[in-house]
């Protein structure tokens, strides 16, 4: 028989193992609620993170041609090119020691990022002072991806149609500058032709007749097969060529990088 | 004597059993975010500096990377990765539970927006990047490990 001494610390062990227990779990639901805090807060980080990506993937977008805010850039082209000489898909001086050459899909919301940034200032500074000459070639990417695949063609030639009469780039502007949104067909006759007569001294009646033009086509496939060969697949895609030679950037870059391009070829 | 006060002064069980495990997930977590540091750096020094991205598909990559959710609130998405699997690397190094957790949450918040990106590729710009496929498996380990770190260990392991 156990002595009173024994049971007493039987009885006390018992109490301690007890206590350790009740601690143990009280421990294990503190860290529950912790975690399930946390897991509550990473959601709502992500969400938010997730909402401002969606939201920034589908509000660049342009005014349409026909609003008034389409018609407000008019002048914001007009005064970006104007005073700069065009010749069918140049811009810039002919005799400008660097060529860049941008590969670009008009319905791609990244070019018109790449267009209306980094690019409206390598026009206003390099292009503008005779440094830099930019040719604009085709390059099917969102709009291939997109409802509109089988306008690319005709909405690419549309802008070499205004080249033939040394107004490519004000096409070529106007339409990243009232770009839709690339998952809607928005995309037709009627978009081509309204940015068409937005043109300063655009002859409407030659570029439509032009447009349709099968060697106009066969420029936009040469571009591609073009773009290919420097093993370019995605858009906006700008191939440097100058004295100390040549070199390639893709992607909606800053201007520095641009810049930095420049150097290394001029 | 208050049960909380006893409570502490009561040995710490498993301790000793459970650090060898401990040692090994926090060595193999550290070995993940480095994978991933890599991976997000290659791609902001890509961003950076216009050059084309290496890629083993067939311009996947560059779609990718030139599509409008490449960029969050204006700050390219690598430089995010580069962020936090620093900050999960960093966590390793902050004993205790915090440590722990911090780093399980960062690993939380990664995965998701990683599986929304991995969503957008697939649906929305139909091209794979095979950069963010792996920096995407690289999170989800991450996450699996982060996660028995953070619920293995005794409220009391360092």
């Amino acid at each position: 028989m156990a002595s009173r001494a024994q049971q007493k610390e039987e009885a006390r062990q018992r109490r301690l193992a007890e206590e350790r227990a009740r601690a143990e779990q009280a421990a294990r639901q503190r860290r529950m609620f912790t975690i399930a805090g946390i897991v509550l807060a990473a959601v709502i980080v992500a969400g938010v993170a997730i909402a401002i990506s969606t939201i920034g993937g589908k509000t660049k977008t342009g005014p349409p041609p026909t609003s008034a805010a389409g018609r407000q850039q008019v002048p914001i082209v007009g005064a970006l090119l104007n005073g700069i000489p065009q010749s069918g898909n140049r811009l810039g001086s002919p005799s400008a020691k660097v060529t860049v050459t941008e590969f670009g899909d008009l319905e791609c919301p990244v070019c018109r990022s790449f267009a209306l940034g980094a690019e409206n200032k390598l026009i206003s500074q390099d292009v503008r002072a005779g440094k830099v000459q930019l040719i604009y070639r085709s390059l099917c990417t969102a709009t291939c991806n997109g409802p509109n695949a089988s306008w690319f063609n005709a909405q690419q030639a549309a802008a070499e149609a205004a080249g033939l009469q040394g107004k490519e780039w004000y096409y070529v502007e106007l339409f990243y500058h009232e770009q839709g949104d690339e998952t809607t067909a928005y995309v037709n006759d009627s978009f081509l032709n309204e940015i068409a007569a937005q043109v300063p001294g655009l002859n409407y009646a030659s570029w439509l007749s032009a447009r349709s033009s099968q060697t106009l086509i066969n420029q936009v496939t040469t571009d591609q097969q073009n773009a290919a060969g420097h093993g370019f697949n995605s858009t906006p895609a700008m191939l440097f060529q100058g004295p100390k030679g040549t070199t390639s950037i893709t992607g909606d870059v800053d201007y520095s990088t641009l810049e930095h391009a420049i150097k290394t070829v001029s | 004597m208050s049960t909380a006060a006893r409570s502490a002064s009561l040995p710490a069980p498993t301790t000793a059993a459970t650090r060898p495990a401990a040692d090994r997930l926090r060595i193999a977590i550290g070995v993940l975010a480095l994978i991933g540091l890599g991976i997000a750096g290659y791609l902001t020094y890509v961003h950076y500096t216009g050059i084309k991205v290496a890629c083993l598909s067939s311009g996947g990559c560059e779609t990718v990377q030139g599509s409008t959710y490449a960029k969050l609130g204006g700050l390219p998405v690598p430089v995010l990765g580069l962020i936090g699997y620093a900050a999960i690397l960093t966590s390793l190094a902050v004993r205790g539970e915090l440590g722990r957790v911090g780093g399980f949450a960062l690993a939380l918040c990664g995965f998701l927006f990683s599986a929304y990106l991995t969503y957008r590729e697939l649906f929305t710009i139909k091209a794979i990047c095979q950069w963010c496929v792996g920096s995407a498996v690289d999170m989800t380990l991450l996450l699996i490990l982060t996660s028995l770190r953070a619920l293995r260990a005794p409220p009391s392991a360092p």
